[in-house]
């Protein structure tokens, strides 16, 4: 079992500011990474192209790369919990062809859509679309 | 003016809810008020609407400004784990009106020598909590580290740290891996995870660093896709903030520092065979037990076991267990002869009552309190015989068998209730 602070109270100003202000610099080690699960390879916010404005709740929709294809996800909310942000390709960089078709707006396809892996997974990528209302 | 529908309507996360939070946040208006949090991480979307004001930020990287960064979704779910407000809107954190501060100290990696930097300011600014979920396979830190580390938390701080995603981890970790190393730094507390069904997070480190277990999986405030959302929120980053918002709520009620963490593992709710186990550590934080059942009187003991045979001063003393600091007592008396309660109000466990001469039965209740804590356990003793004249004189009150009817000086006593 690690050692666990037992001591008594004490405020803590003094040591570590001393001690920081004579090590800042030394430290070296290996990088590390965040704790949270891999990132969505692709977020999406739809819009009314004709309005600009965010278009709340789920939109179908899927990102392929050769073979490999995901559907897209609900990803965040609102505070009223409606959805707003969809995602897909947790954890996989490629070169995505995203799809998407919402009732009342033309289906709509974003190829060439570039996900790269950093040295902590792969950095995602935040698309806004734009959906052109039906004619 | 009626309020819209969504204004009525805040989230309690399950994980705040389970480590019981939302009980202290409702029971005793704790909400980690005064307490200072820092998270250690990718910076913080202060702007999110469900994140109070920062109050003081920190550029490991030295591009200084508001500390917020493209990557900082994960900084923002960390802190809304922590302190989402509570604003009637959206979530609701764990210790919501705590003082959060904020170091950004992870770009695309999170290089020890910025986080080292990042501790070293938050214990600077007298920080208490310091949340790291950062994770590697396996390794230490470096002995620099170790030393702030140390230094920071025997002058009273807490660093907590997640043990790490293993397999599902962003670093690399090939299968489940040894703890992180910030989690399994010496003198740090190394959480681990589990989801709804209370069972460890299949894939995610473990061993014998591992401290708790705290919920993952959770709703909270993040920055996805350009936008401020509410989202699931996992890995032992999610567990992780959930034990550094505890603690903030402890020190809230007036835990003293060397007091915390051994009333947190003294209430833990086991997970697994054994009461530690390399899983789930002592189990899952408790708050609603580690706060609410504090102190109870055990026993209470009056002038004479024999029964008060000459009226006058008598003292009466409470045994108080579970208590720290100043233990006070209120105690309620009451005569068999008469209604009403006589209430010694708020003060020492050892009191002088005086006792009027009568033939009658005296029942005494002693409740405890504790600074903000209220009362859990209680004890009441009854048929404290109070005889006129010498000892040892019959005493026969009306009322047939009713508890107090029939009292005999020389004889009587306590009993629990």
């Amino acid at each position: 079992m690690k050692p666990h602070r037992l001591q008594s109270i004490a405020r803590y100003l003094v040591a570590p500011v001393g001690i920081a202000g004579l090590l800042v610099g030394c430290v070296s080690g290996p990088a590390d990474c965040t704790t949270g699960e891999p990132r969505w390879a692709v977020h999406a916010t739809f819009h009314d192209a004709s309005t600009g404005a965010l278009l709340t709740g789920a939109t179908p929709g899927r990102i392929r790369e050769g073979e490999f294809t995901d559907s897209l996800k609900s990803a965040g909310r609102n505070a009223e919990g409606e959805v707003i942000v969809m995602a897909a390709g947790k954890g996989r960089a490629g070169t995505y062809e995203l799809t998407a078709s919402r009732p009342g707006f033309e289906p709509v396809t974003m190829p060439g859509i570039v996900v790269v892996a950093g040295s902590c997974g792969v950095v995602s990528r935040d698309l806004r679309v734009d959906l052109d209302p039906d004619p | 003016m009626i309020p819209a529908f969504h204004e009525f309507s805040e989230t309690i996360p399950w994980g705040v809810s389970r480590i019981g939070a939302d009980s202290i946040h409702s029971r005793f208006g704790l909400r980690g008020a005064g307490i200072k949090i820092a998270v250690l991480d990718e910076g913080v979307q202060w702007s999110h609407p469900d994140l109070g004001t920062i109050v003081a930020c920190y550029d490991a990287f030295g591009a200084g400004g508001s500390c917020v960064w493209s990557y900082d979704d994960h900084g923002t779910a960390v802190m809304g784990v922590i302190a989402a407000s509570s604003n009637g809107s959206g979530i609701v954190g764990v210790a919501p009106e705590a003082s959060t501060y904020s170091a950004r100290v992870c770009d695309s990696t999170c290089p020890e020598a910025y986080v080292y930097d990042g501790l070293a300011w938050a214990a600077g600014l007298g920080v208490d909590v310091v949340n790291i979920s950062i994770g590697s396979c396996g390794g230490d830190v470096s002995s620099q580290m170790q030393a702030l580390i140390n230094a920071y938390t025997q002058a009273g701080g807490f660093v907590v740290a997640g043990g790490g995603n293993g397999s599902h981890s962003t670093y690399s970790c090939t299968g489940v891996g040894p703890v992180a190393r910030y989690a399994a730094a010496d003198n740090t507390i190394g959480v681990g995870a589990h989801g709804t069904d209370l069972i460890y997070k299949a894939g995610y480190q473990y061993g014998p660093e591992i401290d708790f277990s705290a919920p993952t999986d959770v709703e909270s405030t993040r920055r996805i896709g350009g936008v401020y959302v509410y989202a699931e929120f996992g890995g032992t980053s999610a567990a992780s903030p959930h034990v550094a918002g505890a603690i903030a709520l402890m020190l809230d009620a007036g835990f003293p520092r060397n007091k915390v963490i051994p009333r947190l593992i003294e209430t833990a709710f086991q997970l697994g065979a054994s009461p530690h186990n390399y899983l789930y550590g002592y189990g899952q934080i408790r708050l609603d037990e580690a706060i609410i059942a504090k102190p109870a009187v055990t026993s209470i003991s009056w002038c004479t076991s024999a029964g008060i045979t000459v009226p006058g001063d008598c003292l009466i003393s409470a045994s108080v267990v579970n208590g720290i600091g100043s233990k006070q007592v209120r105690f309620e008396v009451s005569r068999s002869d008469q209604g009403g309660v006589t209430v010694y109000d708020w003060g020492s466990s050892t009191r002088t009552i005086t006792v009027a001469p009568g033939d009658y039965a005296l029942s005494i209740k002693a409740i405890p309190r504790e600074q903000t804590y209220l009362r859990v356990g209680y004890h009441t003793i009854q048929d404290i015989p109070v005889c006129t004249g010498s000892g040892g004189a019959l005493v026969t009150a009306e009322g047939g068998e009713s508890t107090n009817a029939t009292v005999s000086c020389g004889g009587g006593g306590g009993e629990e209730q």
